[in-house]
């Protein structure tokens, strides 16, 4: 992978995996890529390199309990909180450089923690991509349409404790070439629905806590993300495409853009991705 | 006791930790609760559960607590940090039973400000003479005005006679029930009940104390200059035999470059 290199940093106790690559020259900003499920940073792999080239230092860390960033021994589900996982990501980028300009860039639920890392980030911020990745408040008032409950019934029996765990360790391979094959996920690989199959389980305590922790999201009022980006395949089909309505509580004059394609929009539209977020 | 002094110093060590690496996370236009998050945030991922006192964070002229009427106005607000504010985080988990409270005081940005380095001055010379007022056998409350002369003398303000009962200090207890959440602010149920139920008045060391030195006491002069308080908060141990000693030497306030980020 180029100049990109695999590292690992001690995040409150716990190891967090993460790839990383330091431009020798001027560094415009900085890129943090957080990925969804069921994925790792790997994913990011492509546009990482591009981003180095053009003079970003790139940043893609797993997410808490994905390949080699640990999982909390005691199951503590406070690690898997947005504050957690954006405190996590504080850390990671401050390692690398407390004044740059930092543009966000997230997908699918990496959306918990990219949402709430640009509310943190505050004038840092350059700006905020979100890839098919809405955050959960916006998934919640979209549940109010009969589409996307049929598209998201899968995080209500994410939440089944014992249920859904014995359930994947028998369906997880079909589960995995599934979802890949519904989201258009371009080349579908044995190994890449094994590596799918084997990660879904990983993302559990991510559902759970974006779930419990949505009544205290309503107790609390949080900042508003100014001008994010969201770009979003019309064919996706796992997420409908939110509306301004849908963004009012979370987002300060959004800018949706749709393209054609599916759930991995930026694997499958690499090059328009990659325009979009140059875009000032 | 050496067992509960070592849980003591655990609890103080994650304290320290926590405001240390906020200081780093902090930027120009974070808001006092913002970054009073990060420090709740920090310490419940590493097992706290509950806290003293929720944390708090101050920034410029609020470190000096100008205008504070009730103790609802220590809570952190929506004030913005700038470059070359003053910053006080305080910060008080209850680790595995153990309470800590622990107070840190540094500059944003790169400006140095005299009368900020003046007043180091005179709370490392607090944090000196400290542990021998505690030896010595004049009683708290003599310590206390000892303390305010001193702060006086040197031309600042006593703003901790701001603080609730106006306290230098206060006992600090293993706590029961430390894995359940405080619930009442800003200060938990675990600290109201450990210093209710040990008759209150003996637990603060303000102006009025009466009442045995022997015990692990957080400490935490406050003085203010024109625009700006600054504190250290550490625990000090007076033991049976009389002997008082801060519980560690490895605090933020001792390394070089203190009050700078």
């Amino acid at each position: 992978m180029s100049e990109i290199k695999a590292k690992e940093i001690q995040c409150r106790g716990l190891k967090t995996s993460y790839l990383v690559g330091v431009p020798k020259s001027e560094v415009k900003g900085i890129l943090f890529f957080i990925h969804g499920c069921p994925d790792n940073h790997l994913i990011w792999k492509n546009l990482m390199n591009r981003f180095y080239k053009e003079g970003y230092l790139v940043l893609a860390p797993n997410l808490r309990g994905i390949d080699k960033s640990e999982a909390p021994t005691d199951k503590k589900r406070s690690r898997y909180s947005k504050d957690s996982l954006a405190l996590d990501h504080l850390e990671l980028i401050s390692h690398y450089g407390q004044d740059l300009p930092v543009t966000v860039v997230c997908h699918d639920i990496g959306s918990v923690s990219g949402w709430e890392l640009a509310r943190r980030l505050g004038p840092r911020l350059k700006k905020l991509v979100a890839i098919n990745s809405p955050d959960p408040m916006t998934l919640f008032y979209q549940f109010r349409k009969i589409s996307q409950v049929k598209k998201s019934w899968y995080i209500a029996f994410f939440q089944t404790g014992k249920i859904v765990e014995l359930f994947f360790d028998k369906y997880k391979v079909p589960l995995a070439e599934k979802t890949l094959k519904l989201g258009r996920y371009p080349e579908i690989t044995p190994e890449r629905v094994q590596e799918a199959a084997n990660l879904f389980i990983s993302f559990l305590p991510h559902y759970r806590a974006a779930f419990a922790e949505l009544p205290t999201r309503f107790l609390k009022k949080t900042s508003l993300v100014d001008k994010p980006m969201l770009l979003w395949g019309n064919k996706d089909p796992f997420l409908n495409i939110p509306t301004q309505k849908d963004l009012k509580t979370v987002a300060k004059f959004p800018e949706i853009r749709v393209l054609e394609g599916g759930h991995w929009l930026f694997l499958e539209k690499e090059d328009d991705v990659f325009r979009l977020i140059q875009k000032n | 006791m050496k067992e509960d002094l070592d849980k003591f110093e655990k609890a103080q060590n994650l304290a320290y930790e926590a405001t240390s690496s906020v200081m780093k996370l902090l930027y120009e236009g974070i808001t006092e609760k913002e970054a009073a998050g990060l420090l709740d945030t920090y310490c419940r991922d590493s097992e706290v559960a509950s806290f003293f006192h929720k944390p708090f964070a101050w920034f410029g002229d609020r470190t000096r607590f100008l205008n504070f009427k009730s103790q609802f106005n220590f809570l952190p607000s929506h004030r913005r940090l700038n470059v070359g504010d003053v910053v006080i985080l305080d910060v008080a988990p209850i680790l595995q039973g153990h309470v800590a409270d622990v107070g840190h005081t540094f500059i944003f940005g790169k400006e140095q400000n005299p009368d900020v380095i003046k007043a180091k001055k005179l709370l490392l010379k607090l944090r000196k003479d400290l542990p021998g007022m505690f030896m010595s056998s004049i009683s708290t409350k003599e310590i206390w005005e000892k303390v305010d002369d001193e702060i006086k003398e040197n031309g600042f303000d006593n703003i901790h006679q701001l603080y609730p009962f106006s306290v230098l200090g206060h006992r600090v207890r293993k706590v029961p029930l430390g894995h359940l959440p405080g619930i009442t602010i800003p200060f938990g149920w675990h600290s109201l009940w450990s210093l209710a139920s040990h008759g209150l008045f003996s637990e603060l060391l303000g102006p009025k104390h009466k009442g045995s030195k022997v015990g692990v006491w957080a400490i935490e002069p406050h003085i203010g200059g024109k625009d700006f308080g600054a504190k250290f908060e550490e625990l000090l141990v007076v033991d049976d035999s009389g002997r008082a000693f801060w519980l560690s030497e490895n605090v933020p306030h001792l390394k070089e470059g203190w009050l700078t980020t």
